[in-house]
């Protein structure tokens, strides 16, 4: 962070007055960004990853979570069949009340109030299927970008597999192809298969794992490689509940913009996980807030409209 | 000057009302019994 900002003015060197205050000021906050920088990663690992998953009972019990938390959902895509979910996930929960043909009261109003306050930064502070993505980006091979097209495709995503499929055909279609929910759940069910204590028989049953599972791995394959390559592709592309949030970003409370004299040096998107040149598009429904971008000094979050 | 804060206080207002009816859709939904609702009928998910 220091090379980064080795520009910028030190607290005492301006001398006396508001210039000072105002310099310490900065300082001040350089420090907290590259704090939350650094903890975005225990939040996206300790509570997206380890707290929502933390049933480990089931190695004794066998059989998934199915107490009163499972009522409820978190922010974040988390399989509700993961051995070790502790809650729903929002886009299953889209998915059913769209096949019984309800409206989710509860769901929508949870997901637009978070997304009103802070758009889609579940997806940067919360998803661990996010991470995964960030992780596998980091390994050094030739990168793409991806065409801008291809972002509308989220919005086919939750209309048509989230939404319509399950409301004409009953059909659960994004659970059954996740890729996120075959590597939480499908793999880890399909290898450890135990006996279920109540029906005294296997859990995956030697017949259910056909032509589907084949599918979902494909699907999943696809993905992982993808990851090595282009930035987010599954957040940007196919994620429903990030199609979900990125309506709210133009509008939510939390903001991201640039002061002072951006130079358009393309710092912040070089640093994007989501591939956004702040400086043009502050609102991007693409953002999720994860604050990198304020390794430059001109980037800041506001909470209101951005100006 | 005067526009700017006028806008921001705006959002903010528009910013309150919304939270606030996505409140009350969610305590609707409790009292609707969406709570029960994943856990009688969600057996597919």
């Amino acid at each position: 962070v220091t090379g980064l900002h080795r520009d910028r003015v030190i607290p005492g060197e301006q001398g006396q007055g508001d210039l000072g205050k105002k310099a310490a000021g900065e300082h001040r906050s350089v420090r907290r960004y590259a704090i939350a920088r650094k903890v975005r990663w225990f939040f996206v690992v300790g509570l997206g990853g380890i707290l929502a998953n933390g049933y480990y009972k089931v190695f004794s019990t066998k059989v998934v979570y199915d107490g009163p938390l499972k009522s409820g959902c978190v922010p974040f895509l988390n399989c509700h069949a993961c051995p070790t979910a502790f809650f729903s996930c929002p886009i299953g929960m889209v998915q059913h009340y769209a096949s019984v043909r309800k409206i989710p009261f509860l769901l929508t109003g949870f997901l637009g109030a978070v997304g009103t306050t802070v758009g889609r930064a579940a997806c940067g502070w919360l998803c661990p299927f996010g991470w995964i993505q960030d992780v596998l980006f980091k390994i050094k091979t030739k990168k793409f970008r991806l065409p801008k097209i291809f972002l509308k495709l989220k919005y086919v995503s939750l209309v048509v597999l989230a939404i319509l499929l399950p409301f004409f055909f009953d059909a659960h279609w994004f659970s059954r192809i996740c890729p996120w929910g075959t590597l939480a759940a499908g793999i880890p069910w399909a290898l450890w298969n135990p006996i279920d204590p109540s029906l005294g028989e296997p859990v995956v049953s030697a017949g259910s794992v056909g032509w589907l599972f084949v599918l979902k791995l494909a699907v999943l394959v696809f993905f992982l490689i993808l990851f090595v390559f282009i930035k987010r592709p599954f957040c940007r592309t196919t994620c429903p509940l990030g199609a979900i949030y990125s309506l709210f970003n133009r509008f939510s409370l939390m903001q991201i913009q640039t002061e002072g004299q951006c130079k358009d040096c393309a710092l912040c998107r070089n640093v994007c996980p989501v591939d956004i040149q702040i400086s043009s598009d502050p609102a991007s429904p693409e953002c999720i807030r994860c604050l990198e971008c304020t390794v430059c000094k001109h980037v800041r979050i506001r909470w209101g409209k951005p100006s | 000057m005067r526009q700017e804060v006028a806008n921001a206080c705006r959002h903010k207002l528009v910013f309150v009302l919304f939270v606030a009816f996505f409140i009350l859709l969610m305590v609707y939904g409790v009292l609707s019994g969406d709570l029960t609702q994943m856990r009688l009928e969600g057996g597919t998910l």
